[in-house]
């Protein structure tokens, strides 16, 4: 007999133990060495035992089948892995983040200009201390222009307290919003008041940064963003456009004993996460961050990857098809090309932080907030 | 839709999602089960463990499968859709027919009397300044279209007829863009029958970039068979000669493109396209069988079948003696292998229809290339007839033109919708344009669905000998098929 994963079914192997990726179901499994050892022989079509109990279970889980003659397994996938049907195709821009003020009161031990201090700090409003002259409004309305002939599918605007000259936010959100389907400001929960609130609604989804969770709920959660929708026992009467991007000090990955990765935060996989992670990036990928001073940037927490000056070129030319352009440098950065993620069985559903990763270690391609050793297939005992 | 692979392994081709998986009997009575029968056969079939295998797998796969029923089809194109459609999609390529003469007259060429629904070999030739104007306004277009799309590269390539018979012009051509637009970096290629190229057209070729495409159909006696001087006289002297001394100075930078039929002997296509003194094989093509072809009138009943039985003796020759190699066995590398990859890694598998230009077969958008005949008339393709212009170099592109033809091509899929291997068709204009018109698919295609299996045979009986092989086409990202992690030392 020979035993065959289903087609929405992958094996993945690491540097000494491999992990199953079920595409529909979402799980995946980690193997230890004998049964990835015994995995990699039948997807090679090597004869299997039907009475094996670790190929039994799998088929009991819906994971892989006997067959009586050695079959071909065609893989579930999206989109075609042939380079000819990629050439040449327009850079698909998810999301590009307009930072268009660099101006606040404020001194949260979080912002920016603090140094990088927590996860997901890409959703942060910071400011920055760096020098440059602030883009003008009209350009940044060009630039609403130049994504929209480049089909980007959302724009978020953040930077500082954009409340102080709210006309220019106005402006540009109204803009925005007449030249892409899907517009989010990010702000902090104190500057926003409740006219601004109300027109605000129906308009954009506002991200709402805080460390305080009073009238907003006293559960504590570091799940960020929190969707209101789905959590209305934090949302306290904010409206229905707005999420929580909530903030504690309790929970940063740059403590010891918090990594990023750790064995209970594998995420689960799906068709999509699984395609896009095998060619591109995580999350650098299909993103573009402008700067206030018009810095082309791969992340808004990447400050000194500076692409270029958009007051100097036009956006469209830092996509062509050269070297230096962002899909070349950062949006291909696939988990494959960081020396210890490709020896992991786990590199196509795992989350990766550069902003991070290199603010720890000063280099693009190295990872260490991460506990798996995987050329020992062992993970770290968590921090007491 | 199910089919066989040569081993005698059942497979069944899922159309809504696009891929093939293993069948049985007890597969397929599930499949096309309704809630009932499904309850008759959970209570009759005995092996317990197989029925919730399969009832399950075929749970998890409905839960992505797109509901065919519920495609919504655009509405008809509007003119003003039809530029920014260009701008990102568009301008891949424009093709300057340099010349409708030809100093060979091949038995097959689209332009010979083979085809009464093409036009014929004249000798009108294209003039610098219509050549001027085409490509200053190709060029004004990709410059624009930079800003929707910054990931294409210009290209240019010069077609005939025989595009050497002009190839002063090409010269000039050549000059005038690289003059004018120094900073655009164009790629510059052709075809050409290889009989007039001489040391100074190589020289001039190779200085400036060309990839150089010759045809040639194999070994000399199939390829005097079909490429002939207007006296019967064969070309393939010339064209070796030439080719040779061209491989001389750049191999890399030419190609063979070969044509076969009925009469051709793939074992000795084999042996000849894999000499090392043949540039290497880029391209197989089967003459065009469409309307108005009479071509293939010479070809008995017995010429086929001998030609098919001798095509099946060929794959299974392959498969048994290294078919990973593929200096040795160039025409079936080709044929067999690069063609069952573009077949399983097709861009088919859960695609959404929903909303698209063409919601079945497998056309370009209109002016993704833009082939300019030599009065300087824009049409859709260089391989579509004449009838179906799409602008000219005075008045640019033809936006509503362009958008009435993608809404009559529309029309014309009247079966698309019920078809089983819809998902998978990559036909385009070629298979249905009539003198101005096109033929409906429910006249066209009537023997997809078996091609179809022979095609899926192939590729799974590839597949379950060396199913490593199938991944030739695959670029860089996706070697994680082979499951190899570039770091675990294997």
């Amino acid at each position: 007999m020979y035993f065959r994963l289903n087609p929405e079914c992958y094996y993945i192997k690491g540097a000494r133990n491999g992990a199953i990726y079920d595409l529909i179901e979402g799980n995946v499994y980690a193997l230890t060495s004998d049964e990835s050892r015994t995995i990699d022989a039948c997807e090679k079509n090597g004869e299997a035992d039907p009475q094996d109990p670790f190929l039994r279970d799998l088929k009991h889980r819906i994971v892989g089948n006997f067959y009586p003659k050695k079959v071909f397994i065609e893989k579930l996938r999206l989109g075609s892995p042939i380079a000819e049907y990629q050439e040449g195709n327009p850079p698909a821009i998810c999301s590009a983040v307009l930072e268009i003020g660099n101006e606040c009161d404020r001194s949260c031990w979080y912002c920016g200009q603090s140094g990088i201090s927590r996860s997901r700090g890409c959703l942060g409003c910071n400011i920055w201390a760096e020098d440059g002259t602030p883009v003008s409004m009209d350009r940044w309305k060009e630039l609403i222009d130049e994504l929209s002939r480049l089909h980007c599918m959302s724009i978020l605007v953040k930077g500082g307290d954009l409340t102080r000259d709210w006309e220019m936010t106005r402006g540009i959100l109204e803009y925005a919003t007449e030249h892409c389907e899907k517009v989010f400001l990010i702000g902090h929960r104190e500057h926003f008041s409740e006219d601004k609130l109300a027109y605000l609604e129906n308009k954009v989804t506002l991200i709402l940064q805080t460390d305080d969770l009073s009238g907003i709920g006293d559960r504590h959660s570091y799940l960020l963003p929190v969707d209101y929708a789905k959590s209305p026992e934090l949302s306290g009467d904010l409206p229905k456009n707005v999420m929580i991007d909530m903030v504690s000090r309790t929970f940063t990955p740059l403590q010891p004993g918090s990594p990023l990765n750790a064995k209970k935060k594998i995420p689960r996989t799906n068709l999509f996460t699984f395609t896009h992670h095998n060619r591109l990036h995580p999350c650098l990928a299909n993103s573009v961050t402008i700067a206030w001073n018009g810095e082309v940037l791969p992340c808004p927490m990447m400050r000194d990857h500076s692409l270029g000056n958009i007051n100097d070129r036009k956006l469209w030319t830092f996509f062509r098809n050269t070297e230096d352009s962002i899909q070349k440098k950062y949006w291909n950065l696939s988990l494959n090309g960081l020396d210890k993620c490709s020896a992991c069985e786990f590199r196509y559903s795992c989350s990766d932080c550069r902003a991070l990763e290199t603010a720890k270690t000063g280099d693009l391609k190295r990872k260490v907030l991460c506990d798996y050793d995987p050329s020992e297939g062992t993970w770290q005992q968590p921090a007491a | 839709m199910e089919f066989e692979s040569m081993s005698g392994n059942t497979y069944y081709y899922d159309n809504e999602i696009g891929i093939a998986f293993p069948s049985n009997p007890l597969m397929k009575k599930l499949v096309s089960a309704n809630p009932r029968q499904m309850e008759e056969i959970a209570a009759t079939e005995k092996n317990k463990e197989d029925l919730l295998f399969y009832s399950r797998f075929l749970e998890k796969l409905n839960r992505i499968r797109p509901k065919q029923d519920c495609v919504k089809l655009r509405p008809p194109l509007k003119a003003e859709e039809i530029r920014p459609l260009i701008m990102r999609e568009g301008l891949q390529q424009i093709i300057l027919g340099v010349t409708e003469n030809c100093n060979l007259r091949c038995r097959y060429c689209i332009y010979s009397e083979a085809y009464s629904l093409s036009r014929n070999r004249t000798t009108k030739k294209m003039d610098l300044p219509t050549a001027k104007k085409a490509m200053d306004y190709y060029v004004s277009l990709f410059l624009e279209g930079q800003e929707y799309n910054p990931a294409r590269r210009p290209a240019v390539t010069f077609y005939g007829g025989e595009p050497l018979m002009n190839f002063d012009l090409i010269k000039k051509c050549v000059l005038y863009l690289e003059t004018k637009y120094p900073e655009l970096d164009i790629l510059f290629s052709f075809t050409t029958n290889g009989t007039l190229m001489t040391e100074e057209k190589d020289d001039f070729l190779l200085e400036h970039g060309f990839f150089v495409n010759f045809s040639i159909d194999g070994p000399e006696e199939e390829h005097n068979r079909k490429r002939v001087y207007p006296k019967n006289k064969g070309s393939f002297s010339e064209v070796m000669k030439n080719t040779r001394r061209f491989m001389k100075k750049k191999s890399d930078k030419c190609g063979a493109m070969c044509v076969y039929d009925y009469k051709t002997n793939p074992f000795e296509l084999d042996a000849f396209f894999s000499l090392p003194d043949v540039p290497e094989l880029k391209n197989i093509t089967i003459p065009n069988d469409r309307n108005g072809c009479n071509y293939f009138d010479q070809f008995s009943c017995e010429d086929i079948a001998v030609f098919r039985k001798t095509m099946t003796e060929a794959f299974s020759y392959y498969l048994e003696n290294d078919p990973y190699d593929e200096d040795a066995h160039a025409f079936f590398y080709r044929i067999f292998t690069e063609s069952a990859s573009r077949i399983l890694y097709s861009p088919s598998v859960l695609n959404s229809r929903e909303g698209m230009v063409f919601p079945y077969s497998g056309p370009c958008i209109p002016g993704k290339k833009i082939f300019v005949d030599c009065t300087g008339n824009f049409h859709l393709c260089e391989r579509v007839n004449e009838y179906f212009p799409i602008g000219n170099v005075r008045t640019g592109l033809d936006f509503q033109n362009i958008a009435n033809l993608i809404n009559r091509y529309n029309e014309h899929l009247d079966s698309c919708g019920s078809c089983s291997i819809n998902r998978a068709c990559v036909k385009c204009y070629t298979s249905f344009t009539l003198d101005g018109s096109f033929e409906n698919t429910s006249t066209v295609c009537k023997a997809d669905e078996k091609q179809k299996k022979t095609e899926l045979s192939r590729v799974f009986s590839i597949g379950e000998t060396c199913p490593d092989l199938l991944n030739v086409m695959v670029n860089d990202y996706y070697t994680w098929l082979s499951g190899v992690s570039s770091a675990s030392g294997e």
